[in-house]
């Protein structure tokens, strides 16, 4: 490994390390705006600062080589887009849906 | 044969903040490369032509103004119009990548990123590009 590569790991193992200390804060950060979409009754508004969170940690995610973590938030992300985008509708079985997906990003491996 | 031209300054538009320095130390630690970051296709408009990148790495998917709007503003700008833009996307797919060739992109990089392969692919990209 040449010195360039050997310096750039050590910065990415710093940044990983912090990305994984963070989480928990980020994902307390993602329940929370979850709480604030079904209490403004689930407007667009209210939708996208969930959807922005829930997007940036898939990318994150994925990047620092949280696989699984990554790939959970992406569907939650794509499950928020369809409501963005005006091609599902708020309902039970939707908000259960949501649900699911919002815990299954706590239980992440 | 013409040589290939140097490729030392790269124009990095991302939105999320962890990919912006992911990106931007692979760029630098590993490639050697001077790289800006913008974090919108806004600040990407108005810092590029200062910078003078040789390459603009551009992100899909962005608030407000994505990247595909982002190329087609920069193009308007003559002293952009022909600074070599590659994409930078999740989930692509075939027909996605075509049809961003199509919007004059050089090439599409897909997410994420390999931090430890990103300087040799922009660099392969950009010898390809030079070599066609």
């Amino acid at each position: 490994m040449s010195n360039q590569d050997a310096n750039l790991e050590s910065e990415l193992d710093a940044l990983r390390g912090a990305f994984a200390s963070g989480l928990a804060q980020r994902l307390e950060g993602i329940e929370r705006a979850w709480q604030d979409v079904e209490a403004a009754d689930w407007t667009g508004e209210a939708m996208m600062p969930l959807y922005r969170v829930v997007h940036s940690l898939a990318g994150a995610g994925a990047t620092f080589g949280f696989a699984e973590l990554g790939n959970r938030a992406q569907a939650l992300a794509d499950e928020l887009r369809l409501y963005l985008d005006g091609k599902r509708e708020k309902s039970g079985e939707s908000r259960e849906r949501i649900d699911g997906l919002v815990a299954a990003l706590g239980q992440a491996p | 044969m013409t040589a290939i031209p140097h490729l030392e300054k790269i124009l990095y538009v991302e939105d999320e903040p962890d990919i912006q320095e992911v990106a931007r130390l692979a760029l630098e630690l590993a490639g050697g490369f001077e790289v800006e970051v913008c974090g919108s296709g806004w600040e990407a408009l108005r810092v590029a032509p200062d910078f003078h990148p040789d390459l603009i790495l551009l992100d899909v998917m962005m608030p407000r103004m994505d990247g595909p709007t982002t190329l087609q503003e920069l193009r308007k700008d003559p002293r952009l119009a022909r600074t070599p833009v590659v994409f930078m996307t999740a989930k692509v797919q075939a027909h996605e990548i075509d049809r961003y060739i199509e919007m004059g992109a050089l090439d599409v990089i897909s997410k994420p990123i390999d931090p430890m392969a990103l300087s040799d692919t922009v660099r392969s990209i950009w010898a390809r590009h030079h070599d066609e």
